[in-house]
């Protein structure tokens, strides 16, 4: 071993220039990658807004996809951080679309819903984040999920305000409004029946005041 | 030149990390719930495993002894970090269904164990081609592994339904019992195949 590796002060330097030039290489990357990462972000709710309000957006490329959105959509901030987005076609709102958030079993689950025109039908849902159990919970976040609450009642009628709409154990489903959880994943759907039953009494209350 | 097919074939086979090294398992387990989860996840191993090898061999003669640990993690969390955003500007989807599991390369032991065992003491070309091996190593687990769970647990390969809509799929395979279930098999069945060619050998 040389004399250089002996002295104390040497190993003091080795970390200082390591560190330095490891944080300035990833300060580099993350300046170069970081506008495209908050790109795909954005897009990503874009296009998860539009797939849900009808439109479908397989065949749109990302800038379409904005100029889309900027003109057939408005949104609405109804409470910090709580947007209400509105499709519009020929001076009438065809669709209503909210954001869903709450907890999952192992973190956030977000996504968004929809209503049409009849405020107390589900239009579609759409989970676009989630950190559950891969292959068992995770599943909430893939299409063959969600898709089942397409056309589901909220409430059982236009006015009312009771949710009727339910995630149930698998093969316990006994109505139309209710909805199978997901198989060995029980704590995952209970936990996804609850923040959609938050996230559908405001919605409820909103749709209720604008008619 | 047959001194690295020798040394490739080493490392994939003879000293297979994860089957006979019993190195970076965690992952090996956690990840391979599909067989794109796996792919990229190999590619990941494969790329990191060889980038840190080379830079700590090119190092080797400037790392103090009594740090070199931390110089590694170093080393290896600098690529990791760089792969995961890559992936997140470039395959998004990919990043989203990954999730923390890139970030884990960093606690893979696989790479550290080889620039600590292997690039510290050897020059660059040798460390490229045993971080290639092991990556490759580690992959040929992971593939089969992420094939058939995916196949036997959620009915799919590479998200393509093929089993029948009908036939109730293996729910537990996907969970970490299945995973260890299915590694031990492919552990007993390849150090079986080992054990007949030492035999035969002799």
């Amino acid at each position: 071993m040389s004399k250089r590796k002996k002295n104390n002060i040497y190993p003091l330097i080795f970390v200082f220039i390591l560190t330095f030039t490891t944080a300035s290489l990833l300060m580099g990357v993350q300046a170069w990658l970081s506008p495209r990462i908050k790109t795909n972000k954005k897009m990503e709710k874009l296009r998860s807004i539009l797939t849900i309000s009808g439109i479908d957006t397989d065949k749109i490329n990302n800038s379409e996809l904005e100029k889309i959105f900027n003109k057939t959509f408005s949104k609405t901030e109804l409470k910090p951080g709580f947007w209400r987005y509105q499709r519009n076609s020929q001076n009438k709102t065809i669709a209503y679309i909210y954001p869903l958030q709450g907890k999952g079993l192992w973190g956030p689950v977000k996504g968004f819903l929809s209503t049409g025109p009849k405020k107390w039908k589900i239009k579609d849902l759409i989970i676009t984040y989630q950190e559950e159990t891969p292959g068992l919970g995770a599943e909430i976040a893939t299409s063959s999920f969600y898709q089942k609450f397409r056309g589901k009642k909220i409430t059982p009628k236009p006015d009312s305000s009771k949710i009727v709409l339910q995630v149930k154990k698998e093969g316990q489903t006994r109505n139309k409004n209710e909805v199978d959880g997901i198989t060995g994943a029980t704590q995952t759907s209970k936990r996804f029946n609850q923040l959609l039953t938050n996230s559908l009494k405001m919605i409820v209350e909103d749709r209720k005041e604008l008619k | 030149m047959r001194f690295y097919t020798r040394l490739l074939k080493q490392t994939i086979w003879h000293e297979n990390p994860i089957f006979h090294q019993m190195l970076g398992i965690c992952s090996a387990l956690a990840v391979t719930t599909n067989l794109k989860n796996g792919l990229i996840m190999s590619l990941a191993v494969i790329v990191i495993s060889m980038a840190t090898n080379v830079t700590v061999s090119m190092l080797k003669t400037f790392i103090p002894r009594n740090i070199r640990l931390i110089t590694e993690m170093i080393i290896i969390a600098t690529f990791v970090i760089i792969f995961d955003q890559l992936l997140k500007a470039y395959y998004y989807q990919m990043s989203k269904t990954l999730g923390p599991y890139v970030g884990l390369i960093i606690t893979n032991c696989i790479i550290l164990g080889r620039s600590e065992a292997f690039a510290l003491r050897n020059r660059v070309l040798p460390s490229l081609v045993d971080g290639l091996g092991n990556g490759l190593g580690y992959a040929m687990l992971l593939l089969p592994i992420s094939f058939f769970r995916e196949l036997l647990g959620a009915g799919s390969i590479a998200g393509h339904q093929v089993m029948p809509a009908n036939l109730e799929p293996a729910r537990a395979i996907l969970l970490a019992p299945g995973a260890f279930l299915l590694l031990g098999i492919f552990i007993w069945i390849l150090r079986g195949i080992q054990l007949h060619h030492a035999k035969e050998a002799e």
